[in-house]
């Protein structure tokens, strides 16, 4: 009788000790997954940031060999004048000062009235952004050139762009790889997507292959330099 | 209960001890395995990252370097040559340059540094912490306020904006020029001091930021310092798709 309650109790330890370990093996058994998966991420982060700054270094190991080649045009009168003529040129593309030309998209934004729909300064700047991030060379906006320092400001009746009245529809021009400016545009909960579900604009984007984008104006309202003092380091 | 059933309990018991102990023994050994396998590759990859960063360091000295002695040459060629044309070219490239944001500038303005909110309102729990952090549009309607205040030449995080330089946000960052920065974003401005310090405290969007705790730090200076556009696209360094 004894004997018989002491194997009872042994019994009872026994699946009690299985039970404990078997959920103790099943947490460590998914513990390790989640850490091993944890890692794995890690290493994606750490190879594009690798990739990022390797394609950083190729462009720069080549900006360092067009320097160099300036720098032997540099040496005498006849290739200095070319030399500093393209130079210039590749100054005033990216100062907007150059009329430019090239493959792109169109991006048209206009009110939507019977929804209520008004395109304001945010819409005009979440499109600009999102053209620049995917690359854009040129961007103009019903023909006025979007430079470095260009503002979009809303008032009552317009929208102002570098200090010029503008009503809707507004045109929006880019230079870049048409597809890739496209995809970008219309991605699923994208700019597009947002502009019309959400603040129900029309939004009208097409493809060119011939883009023409003018200068920005230089006469003095739109580029200001008068607080700028070059430096040198 | 006979003492044969508790013997067949026992074997059970101890069969499946057995097969959990060696299930137990192989998922670690697998695990380490890989994990030691993933470990040796981030290793890996940061030693080379490390390669490549002090790479991109020599090359930017390299090209501030070549970038002095091409301007050197070219003064110097000029004072030689008394060439008119050739500096009015230079004075016209030099001017060009600045608008371009080409050359590094200094000027007086105002800093503005910009830090998420320190954490939860402990009287509100109901808060989405979304509403604490700082945001691309944010960023952009800052910047849009400031180029509306008159402003000549601004940077984030020392990255000079350009006329193609996008603000995305990327996480607890932000993407700038294609560089990847973390808060807290200190954006300099050059311009009239007063103008912009005063319209940009008085903003909307300073104050909506500001009531969500977001900490926004704004001082007038005499001397602003914004460095050049150092990093350039492939296709407007080469001859690239425009005209």
């Amino acid at each position: 009788m004894k004997m018989k309650i002491y194997r009872n109790i042994a019994l009872t330890l026994v699946c009690i000790i299985l039970g404990v370990m078997v959920s103790w093996q099943y947490k460590s058994v998914n513990f390790n997954q989640k850490s091993v998966q944890q890692n794995y991420k890690r290493v994606e982060e750490v190879m594009d940031e690798l990739l990022s700054e390797k394609h950083k270094n190729e462009l720069l190991s080549q900006r360092l060999n067009e320097l160099n080649k300036e720098i032997e045009d540099y040496k005498n009168a006849t290739n200095a004048y070319a030399a500093l003529s393209k130079a210039l040129a590749r100054a005033e593309m990216i100062a907007g000062l150059t009329d430019v030309k090239g493959p792109g998209v169109i991006v048209t934004l206009d009110n939507n009235i019977e929804k209520n729909g008004y395109v304001e300064e945010t819409h005009i700047l979440s499109v600009i952004n999102e053209l620049r991030a995917s690359d854009a060379q040129a961007i103009s906006i019903n023909g006025e050139r979007i430079v470095a320092m260009s503002e979009v400001r809303n008032t009552v009746n317009y929208i102002m762009i570098n200090g010029k009245q503008m009503r809707p529809p507004f045109v929006i021009k880019a230079i870049a790889d048409p597809d890739k400016l496209e995809s970008s545009l219309t991605l699923l909960g994208g700019v597009k997507e947002n502009l019309e579900l959400i603040y129900h604009i029309k939004v009208d984007i097409k493809k060119s292959d011939n883009i023409e984008i003018p200068k920005v104006r230089d006469d003095g309202t739109v580029i200001k330099t008068d607080k700028l003092t070059p430096v040198n380091d | 209960m006979s003492k044969k059933d508790t013997r067949l309990v026992f074997f059970i018991a101890f069969v499946m001890f057995g097969l959990l102990l060696s299930v137990q023994f192989k998922s670690i050994l697998k695990v380490n395995s890989k994990k030691l396998s993933v470990e040796n590759k981030i290793v890996l990859y940061k030693d080379q990252l490390e390669a490549e960063k002090e790479k991109t360091k020599y090359l930017e000295e390299q090209i501030s370097l070549a970038e002095k002695d091409r301007e050197n040459l070219l003064n110097e060629l000029i004072e030689s040559q008394g060439d008119e044309y050739l500096l009015a070219l230079k004075e016209k490239l030099d001017r060009t340059n600045l608008i371009a944001g080409l050359t590094g500038v200094k000027g007086p303005g105002i800093i503005i540094e910009l830090d998420d909110a320190p954490g939860r309102n402990p009287d509100n729990p109901f808060e989405d912490p979304n509403d604490l952090i700082i945001h691309e549009p944010d960023i952009l309607t800052i910047l849009n306020e400031l180029k509306k205040l008159g402003a000549q030449a601004i940077s984030i995080n020392g990255e000079r904006l350009v006329s193609t330089s996008e603000q995305i946000c990327a996480g607890p960052t932000i993407l700038i020029n294609n560089k990847r920065y973390p808060v807290p974003y200190v954006i300099s401005v050059i311009g009239d001091p007063e103008m912009l310090y005063n319209g940009i405290s008085e903003s909307f969007i300073v104050y909506i930021l500001r009531s969500y705790r977001i900490r926004v730090d704004i001082k007038k200076s005499n001397e602003i310092i914004i460095p050049k556009y150092e990093y350039l696209q492939k296709d407007i360094v080469g001859e690239g798709t425009l005209k």
